[in-house]
C-alpha cells in the first residue's frame, strides 16, 4: 500500500471542508472493507485519506413516523441484529446474514457499502426495492435522492467529490407487505453472481405494488421496472411470476466474466427474481401457499 | 510521516510511531511483536489476521491501526490467562482442530467472539461465525467440533475465565 | 540394462500381515490419539512461522514478472527503479551468476535472460528497505519485449508437428541425475514433450477387439493452486565466512540446499537451511524455488533479505498445479470383467520443468492406478508437455486425483452399462494380497475391499437428508475408490540423543506442515523407549544440526521416518544397555528400558536411571560423551523397464481410500451441495487415529474444492483470478461436518516393512473425491461432467443438453 496523508476530522463539517479542499484527490474511509483491499492491491493510490469512521452521530437506527433512518456509519452487524430492522424489513436481516463474514459486518458500514457502488454488493438491491432515500451532505448543503438515482456506473455513484453520505432513509412498508432477498454466489457468502430483492405490497388478493431490486445484473444495481409493472394488480401466481422473472432477466445486462457467461447469469437472475417474488408474495399472502 | 499512536492491546496501553496508512495487523506484528496475528492474503478474505476490537471479531488487515484508537484490541496473545488456555484454545487442542496452525489464532478469536455473544450456538451458527476464516488443512470438521465443545465448557462454567 | 541387473537388490516381502483388533493393540504410544505436540504453541499464537522472525537490517525483495506469455527480452532498463530512494539494488538476468538450472533438465534461468515463456516469469528483482518501496520500484522497471507466438493448448503443444517449439535446446539441456528415473526428451518426435512414462501389460489392442463393449472418454482437470494459508517466504543472510543461511517455507530443505551449492558453486557445508513451522504445504514447496532466486539476490546485495510472495504473486508468479487431460478407454466383457484398460494422461507443465520438484510427477500419478484394480491387459502413457502456462509444481497426489476423476467415473459408467452395482464391479477387480499389480510388483497390505465396503455401508444407511427433496433440489449418492503410493528411493536418517535428565531428544528433518509429523516422531520414540510422550523432545529442521531427510511429500514421511527413528532409538538403547550391563551384572541383551530406567528383564526393581550413567556435569566418559543413536532407513526400487514400466519393486507401500458422498443438485441454478461424506482409509496401522481422521477431512475438503470450484482461469497466460475472492477454496459452509461426516479408518492391516505397519496417508485423501461427486451428480440428475470443476454453469449446460435430447 502506498503512503498517504491522513486526516481524521472530528466533525462532519470539518470532513466536508477537507473533501472540498482536496477535491477529487481524497478518498473517504469509513469501515474500509472495500477500500483497503483496493489500496493494498494498488488499484487505488490516493494522496489523501479522510477517515470518517470515528465521526460521532452517524451510527444509528432511528424510528421515524414515516420510516427508519439509518446513519451512514452504522455497521452491518448493527442492522443484522437490530430488532427494529428485523421486525420491519426482514429482508435486510436475511441479506446481512449472507454478506461476507461477521468480521466484515462488525467493521464495515452501510454507507461505505453503498458509496463503493459495487453492482454485486448485497445491500443495494434490497434498499432499492425498499425505495430507500440517501441523504448526502457537502459544505454547500444537504440533498436527498432516491437510491435508484445514486448509482451511476460500475463502482461509480453521483456522490460529488466533496460530498458524504450521511443517512439512509427507508420508508415504512404497509402492513402485510412481503419482502425477500435471494442470492446466488459461488460460496455461501461470496459476492453475488446474481441476486434479487423483492417487495410485494398486497391489495386484497392481488399485488398493489411490486418492487424488484437486482444485483450483479449490470454495471449498477438496478430496479427491474418493467417486470414490476407486469405484476401490478395481479395475483402472484406461478405463471405471472415466471413471466415477470423472465422480463427482469431481460432488463438486466450482466457481463461474462470468470464466474460465468452473460446468458448463464441471466438464467440465474431469472431464478433469483422468481424465488424472491414467490417468497415475498407468500409473505404478503398474495401468492399461492406452498 | 510517522505519527504517534496509542493503542490498548490485550489490556495494556502501547505507544507506537507509525505511518497513518499502517494497518492494525502490521502495527501488531511489526511494532508490538504480537506475531499471532497472521497475514494470508491482501484481500481481507482469509481471516488469518482476525483480532477482536471491543470483543468483536474484525479482520485486522482491513482496519487502519489509527481506527482502533480508544478501543480494546484483543489478539491471540491475550486469550490465555496467565498461561492457562482459554476454553476455545483448550478445545482446539483436545479435538485436533489444529493442523498447520496458521489459521488457528484467527479461528480461535472468531470462535471466542461468537461464544461471548452466543454461549449456546448450534452447529450452523458456529459455521456461520467462521465463514470468514479459511482453513486449508482441516476440512473444518474438527474445528466445528471443538467450538461446540468449548461452548459446553463455557456454559458449564468449568473454566473460571469465562464467567 | 538387462532385466537381471536392473532388478538386483529388490526387497522381496514374504511375511503375512498381522491380524490386530485395534490400531493401538499392545502398544504404549503408537496407535493412540496422543495430543499433538505442537497444538498448545499453535493455539496460543506462539508457534513461529518464517514471517514471525525478525532480523536486524532485513531488506525486502520483490520480483518483476513477465508481462508476456512468450517473448524475447530486448532490453531491461532499471535506471528509474534504481533511482528510487530506499532501493538497495536491482538485479536482472544479465548478472554473471545467472544460469540455467532445474530438477530434471536445466531448462530455466534463475532470472529470465533473453526469453520469457510465461506471464509472471521473474525477469528482475528489486531489493529495498521496505516491501512497499520494493513494489514501487518494480513498477519503475522498463522492459522491452518482442512478443512471440504462444501456445496454451496442451494437446496441440504435444503434437510432433507443433509449429511452436518452446525449448529448441531441450535435447542439449543438462540432464540432472535422479534415482530410477528415465529421461525421454522430445519422445516420439514431439518437440514440446519432455517426458513420457509408459506402462504396458498384456496386449491391450487385442483385448479391445475381444471385448463385448468399449467405454472411452476424455476427462480434464484444470490448472490449480495449492493455496496453503501461509504464502511463500524465504529469508537469506550471509555469515562473514560466506556461509549462506536460509530460513523459509519448505517441504524439502536438502533439495534446495544441494541445488544452491551446485548452482552457485558453494561448498555444501556453507549452505545452511532452517525451517520453522510451515503454514500448510500440499506440494509446491518441495522445490528449490524460489530459494535459488533468493540466494542470488542475497549474494548480489550482501544484506539480509526476505523474498516473499503475497497472495497475488502466489497465483501469478509461482508455479501452479498442472492441468491434466486423461483419456480412459476400457474393454469390458458382459460377465462384468474389464479385460483391458488404456489411459493416456497429458500433463501441462507450462513453461519449464525448472526447479519445481516435479521429476516424479508423470510416473507418480500412476502409483495408485496400477495397484488397486486388476486388468489382464493394461497400457498407460503419461506425457509431460511444455506450454506457455505457468510451470507445474507438485500438488497433493501429483496428478492422481485428476486421473481418478476420470477412472472412478469410468467405473460407474461401466457398471451402469453392465447393469451391475458399482461397488460390486469395483470389488470384483480389487487386487488381492500377494497378487502382482499392473507393473509387476507384488501387492501387500491391501485394505481396499474393506474401505469400499465400509463406505458403501455407511452411505446405504444414510437416510436422504431432511432438506426439501421436491422442487429444484435433487439428491444423489456416489462412491469411489483409489489407492496411492508411498514413494521409494528417498532414504531417511534420524538421531536420538539421551539426555541426563532422561529426556529423549529426537533429531529429524521432517517438515511440520500441519500433518503432525512431530507428533508421529514423538509417538514412535515414546513407543521405543517405553516412556510417556512428555519425555520426548523434538529437535528438527536445520541442516546444521539435524540429519538428512529427503523431503516431506509423496506420502513418505511416516513410512520412512518412523523406521529411521525407531532404528535410532534401538541404537541408543543398545548403547545404554552396553553401558549398564556390567552394573546390573547381566548381558546387554538381557536388559530393557521403561520410564527412563534400565533394568533386567522381568526385574524392574533393580533399575538404573539414565541420569545415573552421566557425571553430575552431564557427560558420560565415553567417546562422544553422550548417548547418540543413529538410524537409517531406505526402501529402494528397481529401475522400471523403459518400454513397459515393469519392475518387481516400484513403490514402498500403497494406502487405499473409498469415499461415499451424498449431494443435492439444484436443477435451476446448477448448484451442487455436498451434503454428506464418508471416507474410509486403509493406512496399514494408524499411528495417531485422530490425526489420520484429520487427514481424511482435510483432503476431502480439498477434493471438494477441486470438484466444485477450483480453477486457475487465465487468458493468454494472464491469471484472471489471482486472489482468494475469485479462486474459491471451500469455506466452512461448503464442507460437511458433525453427523454429516464420517472419517473412518479400516481395521489394522500392518504393512510388513512399515514401522508397526503404518503406511502413510497424506496425499491419498484428495484423490477419489471429485469422482464420487461426479458419480453422485449422475445418480441425482442423470448428467455426467467430464471437465473439472463442476461449476453451476457446466451443470446447467449439461442439463439443458440432456433435456434437448429428451
Amino acid at each position: 500500500m502506498r503512503g498517504f496523508q491522513y486526516f481524521e476530522p472530528e466533525t462532519l463539517s470539518a470532513a466536508c471542508s477537507l473533501l472540498a479542499k482536496y477535491k477529487g484527490e481524497a478518498k473517504v474511509i469509513a469501515g474500509g472493507q472495500s477500500l483497503l483491499s483496493m489500496l493494498k492491491n494498488r488499484l487505488l493510490a490516493p494522496d489523501y485519506v479522510v477517515n470518517i469512521k470515528g465521526l460521532s452521530g452517524l451510527e444509528y437506527i432511528k424510528e421515524r413516523p414515516s420510516g427508519i433512518a439509518v446513519g451512514a456509519l452504522t455497521i452491518h452487524r448493527a442492522i443484522e441484529t437490530s430488532p427494529v430492522v428485523g421486525a420491519r424489513y426482514p429482508l435486510l436481516v436475511e441479506m446481512e446474514h449472507r454478506l461476507a463474514a461477521v468480521q466484515v459486518r462488525n467493521w464495515g458500514t452501510i454507507g461505505g457499502n453503498l458509496c463503493h457502488a459495487d453492482p454485486a454488493a448485497d445491500p443495494p438491491p434490497c434498499l432499492l426495492a425498499l425505495n430507500a432515500i440517501v441523504k448526502l451532505k457537502s459544505r454547500s448543503g444537504t440533498r436527498s435522492l432516491p437510491l435508484e438515482q445514486f448509482f451511476k456506473d460500475y463502482l461509480e455513484s453521483v456522490l460529488a467529490p466533496d460530498e458524504l453520505m450521511v443517512e439512509i432513509f427507508i420508508p415504512n412498508l404497509p402492513a402485510r407487505a412481503g419482502t425477500a432477498f435471494i442470492k446466488e454466489s459461488v460460496r455461501a457468502n461470496d459476492m453475488a453472481v446474481a441476486s434479487a430483492a423483492a417487495v410485494v405490497i398486497p391489495n386484497g388478493k392481488g399485488a398493489k405494488e411490486v418492487r424488484i431490486g437486482l444485483g450483479a445484473a449490470g454495471p449498477t444495481p438496478l430496479r427491474a421496472r418493467k417486470a414490476e409493472k407486469t405484476l401490478v394488480g395481479r395475483c402472484l401466481e406461478d405463471a405471472a411470476i415466471e413471466e415477470a422473472a423472465a422480463i427482469a432477466a431481460e432488463e438486466a445486462s450482466p457481463t461474462t466474466d470468470m464466474h460465468g457467461s452473460d446468458s448463464f447469469k441471466r438464467q440465474l437472475l431469472q431464478v433469483v427474481v422468481r424465488n424472491a417474488l414467490k417468497e415475498a408474495g407468500q409473505r404478503a399472502q398474495v401468492g399461492r401457499a406452498r | 510521516m510517522k505519527q504517534q499512536l496509542i493503542l490498548k492491546v490485550n489490556g495494556e496501553e502501547h505507544e507506537v510511531f507509525a505511518e497513518p496508512s499502517k494497518l492494525l495487523r502490521d502495527v501488531l506484528r511489526e511494532d508490538l511483536d504480537l506475531m499471532g496475528t497472521k497475514e494470508g492474503c491482501q484481500d481481507g478474505y482469509c481471516g488469518a489476521c482476525t483480532d477482536l476490537i471491543d470483543g468483536k471479531a474484525v479482520k485486522s488487515c482491513l482496519v487502519l491501526a489509527r481506527q482502533a484508537r480508544g478501543k480494546e484490541v484483543t489478539t491471540i496473545e491475550g486469550i490465555a490467562n496467565n498461561g492457562r488456555l482459554g476454553p476455545v484454545q483448550q478445545a482446539f487442542v483436545d479435538h485436533f482442530a489444529v493442523q498447520c496452525g496458521f489459521c488457528t489464532p484467527g479461528m480461535i478469536l472468531s470462535a471466542t467472539a461468537l461464544l461471548s455473544e452466543n454461549p449456546s450456538p448450534t452447529e450452523m451458527e458456529v459455521k456461520r461465525a467462521l465463514i470468514g476464516n479459511l482453513c486449508r488443512c482441516t476440512g473444518y470438521a474438527k474445528i466445528v467440533e471443538a467450538v461446540l465443545a468449548a461452548a459446553r465448557i463455557v456454559r458449564e462454567g468449568d473454566n473460571p475465565r469465562h464467567d | 540394462m538387462t532385466r537381471d541387473s536392473s532388478f538386483a537388490g529388490a526387497v522381496v516381502i514374504d511375511k503375512k500381515p498381522l491380524e490386530l483388533k485395534s490400531h493401538g493393540e499392545g502398544l504404549n504410544a503408537v496407535g493412540h490419539s496422543v495430543t499433538r505436540v505442537d497444538a498448545v504453541a499453535k493455539v496460543k499464537g506462539e508457534a513461529k512461522f518464517t514471517g514471525d522472525f525478525k532480523m536486524p537490517g532485513l531488506c525486502y525483495a520483490k520480483l518483476l514478472g513477465s508481462a508476456h506469455p512468450h517473448a524475447k527480452i530486448i532490453r531491461v532498463d532499471t535506471s528509474r527503479a534504481e533511482a528510487l530512494p530506499g532501493v538497495i539494488t536491482v538485479i536482472t538476468g544479465s548478472v554473471p551468476e545467472n544460469k540455467l538450472y532445474g530438477d530434471i533438465y536445466a531448462d530455466q534461468y534463475i532470472l529470465a535472460r533473453d526469453r520469457v515463456r510465461y506471464v509472471g516469469e521473474p525477469v528482475a528483482a528489486v531489493v529495498a528497505k521496505t516491501e512497499d518501496i520494493a513494489r514501487d520500484a518494480i513498477e519503475l522497471i522498463d522492459v522491452e519485449y518482442e512478443p512471440l507466438p504462444a501456445i496454451f493448448d496442451v494437446e496441440e503443444s504435444m503434437k510432433a508437428d507443433c509449429p511452436i517449439v518452446l525449448h529448441p535446446d531441450l535435447l542439449n539441456y543438462e540432464m540432472l541425475p535422479k534415482p530410477n528415473f528415465r529421461f525421454t526428451p522430445c519422445a516420439e518426435g514431439r518437440p514440446n514433450v519432455f517426458q513420457v512414462y509408459k506402462c504396458i501389460k498384456g496386449d491391450v489392442d487385442r483385448a479391445f477387439m475381444e471385448a463385448d463393449f468399449i467405454v472411452e472418454n476424455r476427462y480434464s482437470a484444470p490448472m490449480g493452486n495449492a493455496t496453503p494459508i501461509e504464502t511463500m517466504i524465504i529469508d537469506v543472510w550471509l555469515e562473514p565466512d560466506g556461509t549462506v543461511n536460509l530460513r523459509g517455507k519448505t517441504q524439502a530443505m536438502h533439495i534446495p540446499r544441494a541445488k544452491i551449492a551446485s548452482v552457485f558453486n558453494l561448498p555444501m557445508s556453507k549452505v545452511r537451511y532452517m525451517a520453522p513451522y510451515i503454514g500448510g504445504g500440499f506440494g509446491p514447496f518441495c522445490s528449490s524455488w524460489p530459494e535459488v532466486v533468493a540466494v542470488l539476490i542475497a549474494l548480489k546485495c550482501r544484506r539480509p533479505v526476505r523474498l516473499s510472495l503475497d497472495r497475488a504473486e502466489q497465483f501469478s508468479i509461482a508455479p501452479q498445479k498442472p492441468g491434466r487431460i486423461t483419456y480412459v478407454k476400457d474393454g469390458v466383457k458382459k460377465d462384468g470383467s474389464i479385460i483391458a484398460r488404456e489411459i493416456i494422461a497429458i500433463s501441462d507443465f507450462g513453461a519449464y520443468c525448472g526447479p519445481y520438484g516435479t521429476a516424479g510427477y508423470v510416473r507418480g500419478s500412476t502409483g495408485g492406478v496400477v495397484s488397486t484394480y486388476r486388468y489382464p491387459n493394461f497400457r498407460y502413457k503419461g506425457y509431460g508437455v511444455y506450454t506457455n502456462h505457468h510451470p507445474g509444481s507438485a500438488f497433493r497426489s501429483v496428478g492422481s486425483a485428476d486421473m481418478h476423476w476420470g477412472i472412478e467415473q469410468q467405473m460407474d459408467i461401466i457398471a451402469e452399462k453392465l447393469g451391475m452395482d458399482p461397488v460390486q464391479l469395483r470389488m470384483k477387480h480389487i487386487l488381492k494380497e500377494g497378487e502382482p499389480d499392473m507393473v509387476g510388483e507384488t501387492i501387500h497390505s491391501i485394505g481396499a475391499e474393506e474401505c469400499i465396503e465400509t463406505s458403501a455401508d455407511w452411505l446405504r444407511h444414510s437416510k436422504v437428508p431432511a432438506g426439501p427433496q421436491s422442487g429444484p433440489w435433487k439428491h444423489g449418492k456416489g462412491i469411489s475408490l483409489a489407492g496411492h503410493f508411498v514413494v521409494s528411493d528417498m532414504p531417511s536418517w534420524a538421531q536420538v540423543k539421551v539426555n541426563p535428565d532422561g529426556i529423549i531428544e529426537v533429531r529429524h528433518t521432517g517438515f511440520e506442515l500441519g500433518q503432525g509429523c512431530d507428533t508421529v516422531v514423538t509417538q514412535v520414540a515414546a513407543e521405543e523407549f517405553n516412556v510417556p510422550v512428555s519425555q520426548i523432545r523434538v529437535v528438527a529442521r536445520d541442516t546444521q544440526f539435524t540429519p538428512y531427510e529427503f523431503f516431506t511429500a509423496a506420502t513418505r514421511f511416516t513410512y520412512y521416518a518412523a523406521n529411521s527413528i525407531s532404528r535410532a532409538c534401538q541404537d541408543a538403547k543398545r548403547q545404554l544397555f552396553a553401558l549398564s550391563a556390567a552394573r546390573l551384572n547381566t548381558s546387554p541383551d538381557n536388559l530393557e528400558t521403561r520410564n527412563g530406567t534400565i533394568f533386567v528383564k522381568g526385574k524392574p526393581e533393580t533399575a538404573i536411571k539414565f541420569g545415573a550413567l552421566f557425571s553430575p556435569a552431564g557427560f558420560i566418559p565415553i567417546p562422544g560423551g553422550e548417548i547418540m543413536g543413529n538410524g537409517f532407513f531406505a526402501d529402494n526400487s528397481a529401475l522400471y523397464e523403459a518400454e513397459t514400466g515393469q519392475s518387481p519393486k516400484q513403490w514402498a507401500a500403497h494406502p487405499y481410500l473409498s469415499y461415499g458422498v451424498e449431494i443435492a443438485v439444484n436443477i435451476e441454478t446448477g448448484e451442487i451441495r455436498v451434503e454428506k461424506v464418508v471416507g474410509t482409509v486403509d493406512v496399514g496401522r494408524a499411528i495417531n487415529p485422530k490425526m489420520v481422521e484429520a487427514q481424511i477431512e482435510g483432503g476431502m475438503a480439498q477434493g471438494l474444492g477441486a470438484a466444485l470450484f477450483e480453477e486457475l482461469i487465465s487468458d493468454e497466460g494472464v491469471v484472471l483470478n489471482p486472489n482468494l475472492v475469485d479462486y474459491a477454496i471451500p469455506s466452512i459452509m461448503e464442507v460437511p461436518s458433525g453427523d454429516n461426516l464420517a472419517s473412518l479408518i479400516s481395521s489394522p492391516l500392518p504393512h510388513p516393512l512399515a514401522y508397526k505397519g503404518a503406511k502413510g496417508v497424506g496425499e491419498l485423501t484428495i484423490i477419489p473425491f471429485a469422482a464420487a461427486v461426479g458419480n453422485a451428480l449422475y445418480n441425482a440428475v442423470g448428467v455426467r461432467l467430464k471437465d473439472l470443476p463442476m461449476t453451476r454453469e457446466k451443470v446447467l449446460c449439461a442439463l439443458n443438453e440432456k433435456n434437448k435430447k429428451g
